[in-house]
């Protein structure tokens, strides 16, 4: 028996804390500027312009942003990088089209000679030989092993469904179940969150995990994978955020290493609580000594304490929106992947039918974490 | 007698009717071609289909191929009437017209029968079926269109009959045709059905159409949802038949095209296979230009008539300089002039088609706000050609699964008669309001509030991002079959390349334009 698990996730979540570098996180227009070959894509932000990549054909990694739309951009400056077509660049990149439509970003720049792209690209009509759609070397020998559990990942653009770049990785899902004759495969939805470079925490719908979960499933249902196979659990993920007064000397970082934050005194919950436990192992991979200032589970002692700069704090992002936005804390990226983020997760054991009450009481859970009122359609946090 | 000896004939006869001396020498020429005189097939009738017959248009004359050879049109189930009302799939789908039907032939057909035969049925010759059907203002859309009408369930149904609940409301603003208000026919009828307008697409290079061996997976390479399966089989298909690929297969496209427009029973095996055997087969393509000439002579162009595509390759990206989406080679460039006014202006043709090959394939402009092309990896706008979209090799269709929206059905890009106090002018075609759910993101380009003449595969998916959605359709053949687009909006091939410069905002000079015509019309 073979058990699959999709995760179907947030790209913009993962993308920030695994690069180091000088972090751009922002919400802005695209532009697109002409050349004499493909049109580079830009983005403006706080006076600066920023190269994101150019237009190549559907194969290639960088999905260009849409006119019409803002965007979402998760960057790192390129260290020693020439400006391209004018702009810093950002590499790696990611750009996600924020799905409301705005039509004030409608800007197209007319090529001009000093802007050119410092590389052969894939040109603007036919390829020159080269054919789209060709595996890239090696893809075959990537294929898994067609035993045991496979763990398959979809990453979304910021607040998107299914997209079309998707269908590859549905097909090697679809592919592997069907080989492997699976028997049971969790999808598990998430949202993600993403810390911006002027401290705005930006999150994705509270109903996009159970969504994605659902939409990922009716899709390989939809392909002809056997329904009873396929459970769905919705999950929750948030960044944990590490919160500094705003006249606090990291208060304008857009990420801290460990050793940073374990120069100043810290606030923790007790041990008992996941968020602790998970800081404790990070330090202990690196050996530090954290200075300890006070152990409470009280939310508001924490914040009070972190936001007059007596102390760091971790919590996840979403539990101090409303600080965050008055001005009252800073919110600073981690950049360490094993401390980045928090997980909730409601699972529910396919074969163990729940009584109504506690299908009631599953309901109740799931609409606390998600932030959704309990009779709200769609609130339930697991499927079938 | 093979094609390239038949069109050495006709242009030894046609470049001096060029010139207007010639008519009964071309006349006497044409008639020597097997059957291309028989200018309209009707069901039962019996004859012979030729292995290779001609058929004169407007551009010059298109060509036929039968590949397995003659086929006796008595006991073919394509030219047999099949149902209660008489028609065949040679109804509509007419030898002359590249298996599809022009307006051109459909008026003609009115004016000789007064609107008695067949193709002007009720169930969808007619704009709705509750009509006074021997008044020609009842059949207005197939009259003047070339539009058939299309009447589908609502909500959307899925192939094992279950209920597909739809991402958006559909609302009737506009009903010229009065049948989506219909209380018998409509929306609020007792089984509720949305009516949509359509043109009979080509039954011809059907090799092509159906092929998929690219980019053919589980899920489809647009926008990730799951591809259809041949129902007999189980394989995967490609999703191009039909202008919002509601059927699979062409097996069952035939049984639900003898159900709705023929008002037949199903084909048993046997004719189902005999049928689809003979459309498979066939090919058509233009094999001569008025101005042209031959377009099939030796060491032509290689894309151009049907032996071409009966033996070019199928399932092949066309849109890069080593396959070529329609490969015409150098021959037509920069010829000779000898001082001959004839020469010379057939000369002048064919370098003008293959500038207009050079516009269709390397002539960049913004395509913009264009779902299913500019969300698949593009980025909005993409700076490309014409070639990008149409980009199978020597059809132009999609090599994968082609549905888009360019504006041909959706506002505001959907040709509409203009509203003002001096007008004249009346809408012609049905007006849709549909209001997504605002549970989801947005349509990208169109928001959630959309109107649409036709709301093309959305019909059948429910999905927002399909409003407006329609399969890209063949190039083959256009100059014997206008008008263009699903929606008959394109009374010629200038219309159709008009549509597309105002569209994209593409800036084509004239001679480009009539370049661009001259190309699409040899094809």
């Amino acid at each position: 028996m073979t058990r699959i698990s999709v995760i179907v996730l947030c790209t913009t979540f993962l993308a920030a804390p695994t690069h180091a570098g000088e972090h751009r996180n922002f919400v802005s227009c695209p532009l697109v500027r002409d050349t004499k070959t493909v049109p580079c894509w830009l983005a403006e932000h706080d006076g600066e312009l920023y190269y994101l990549g150019i237009q190549t054909d559907i194969s290639a990694d960088f999905d260009p942003p849409y006119l019409g739309h803002r965007a979402l951009v998760e960057g790192v400056v390129a260290p020693n990088a020439e400006r391209i077509c004018g702009g810093i660049v950002l590499d790696p990149v990611n750009v996600s089209t924020l799905p409301e439509l705005d039509g004030a970003c409608n800007t197209v720049l007319p090529a001009e000679d000093r802007y050119q792209v410092p590389f052969a690209p894939r040109p603007p009509g036919p390829s020159g030989g080269r054919l789209a759609f060709e595996p890239p070397p090696g893809a075959a020998a990537a294929k898994p092993a067609l035993t045991g559990p496979q763990e398959f990942a979809i990453e979304y653009d910021f607040d998107t469904p299914i997209m079309a770049r998707h269908a590859d990785v549905l097909t090697q899902i679809f592919g592997y179940a069907t080989q492997a004759h699976a028997r049971h495969i969790v999808v598990r939805g998430y949202r993600g969150a993403t810390l911006l470079s002027d401290g705005t925490v930006m999150t994705e719908r509270d109903t996009l995990p159970e969504a994605r979960a659902k939409e990922v499933a009716q899709l390989l249902i939809g392909a002809g994978l056997p329904r009873a196979e396929i459970e769905v659990i919705a999950e929750y993920v948030e960044p944990i955020s590490c919160l500094v007064a705003p006249t606090h000397e990291y208060a304008n970082r857009s990420e801290l290493t460990l050793d940073e934050i374990c120069k100043y005194h810290l606030a923790l919950p007790e041990h008992s609580f996941g968020l602790r436990q998970v800081f404790e192992r990070a330090i202990a991979k690196r050996r530090l000594n954290p200075q300890i200032l006070v152990t409470t589970n009280s939310l508001e002692l924490t914040k009070t304490m972190a936001a007059t700069g007596q102390v760091i704090a971790f919590m996840p992002a979403l539990t101090v929106i409303a600080d965050l936005a008055l001005g009252g804390l800073r919110a600073v990226s981690i950049s360490d992947p094993d401390f980045a983020a928090a997980r909730s997760c409601i699972s529910v054991h396919r074969d163990r039918p729940l009584s109504h009450a506690a299908q009631q009481f599953l309901k109740l859970m799931a609409a606390s974490i998600s932030g959704l009122s309990a009779g709200k359609k769609g609130a339930t946090g697991c499927g079938t | 007698m093979p094609f390239h000896a038949f069109a050495r004939r006709i242009r030894a006869a046609v470049v001096p009717c060029a010139i207007g001396s010639a008519a009964v020498l071309a006349f006497s020429i044409a008639s020597s071609a097997p059957d291309a005189q028989r200018s309209w097939w009707s069901p039962g009738q019996g004859g012979t289909l030729p292995a290779e017959s001609a058929y004169p248009n407007h551009s010059g004359r298109l060509g036929i191929f039968s590949a397995s050879g003659p086929v006796e049109a008595t006991g073919q189930p394509f030219f047999t009437p099949l149902g209660k009302n008489g028609r065949a799939c040679v109804t509509c789908h007419q030898p002359s017209d590249a298996f599809s039907i022009s307006v051109d032939t459909i008026r003609a057909r009115w004016d000789a029968t007064g609107g008695g035969d067949p193709l002007f049925a009720g169930v969808d010759g007619a704009n709705c079926p509750n009509l006074p059907m021997a008044d020609p203002a009842s059949h207005s859309l197939l009259l003047g269109r070339g539009l058939i009408r299309v009447f589908l369930p609502w909500p959307p149904r899925a192939l094992d009959g279950s209920v597909i609940e739809p991402e958006f409301t559909i609302e009737v603003v506009r009903d010229p045709t009065g049948c989506n208000l219909s209380p018998e026919h409509g929306l609020a009828s007792s089984h509720p059905t949305v009516s949509v307008f359509r043109r009979p697409r080509p039954v011809a290079n059907l090799r092509y159409v159906t092929a998929a061996e690219f980019g053919v997976g589980p899920f489809n390479v647009k926008d990730s949802q799951p591809a259809a399966h041949d129902p007999a089989t189980g394989k995967l298909v490609n999703m191009q038949l039909m202008a919002d690929a509601r059927e699979p297969t062409l097996a069952t496209q035939a049984q639900s095209a003898v159900a709705t427009h023929l008002e037949g029973r199903p084909l048993g095996a046997a004719a189902l296979q005999k049928l689809i055997g003979f459309e498979t087969q066939l090919f058509a393509a233009q094999i001569e230009d008025a101005r042209a000439g031959s377009l099939v002579e030796p060491r032509g162009p290689p894309a151009f008539g049907p032996h071409a595509l009966a033996t070019g390759r199928t399932s092949v990206l066309g849109n890069n300089t080593t396959n070529y989406v329609f490969p015409i080679g150098e021959a037509w460039r920069q010829l000779p002039r000898t001082g001959e006014a004839a020469h010379d202006a057939q000369s002048a043709a064919r370098e003008a088609i293959a500038r207009g090959h050079d516009v269709f394939f390397f002539r960049t402009f913004w395509i913009k706000d264009a779902m299913h092309i500019n969300t698949v990896g593009l980025g909005n706008p993409a700076k490309r050609t014409c070639a990008t979209c149409h980009g199978m090799h020597m059809t132009g269709m999609d090599t994968v699964n082609g549905w888009m929206d360019i504006g041909t059905t959706n506002l505001p890009w959907a040709v509409e008669a203009p509203q003002n106090p001096w007008t004249r002018d009346k809408p012609e075609m049905p007006l849709f309001k549909l209001t997504c759910d605002r549970a989801l993101a947005p349509h990208p380009f169109l928001g959630r509030v959309i109107y649409t003449q036709d709301p093309g595969r959305a019909l059948i998916t429910g999905r927002c991002n399909d409003i407006g959605t329609i399969v890209m359709q063949q190039f083959r053949g256009l100059a014997a079959r206008a008008p263009y687009f699903s929606n008959g909006s394109a009374r010629d091939l200038r219309e159709l390349v008009d549509f597309y410069d105002r569209r994209f905002n593409i800036q084509y000079s004239e001679q480009e334009k009539q370049d661009l015509v001259a190309f699409l019309g040899a094809l």
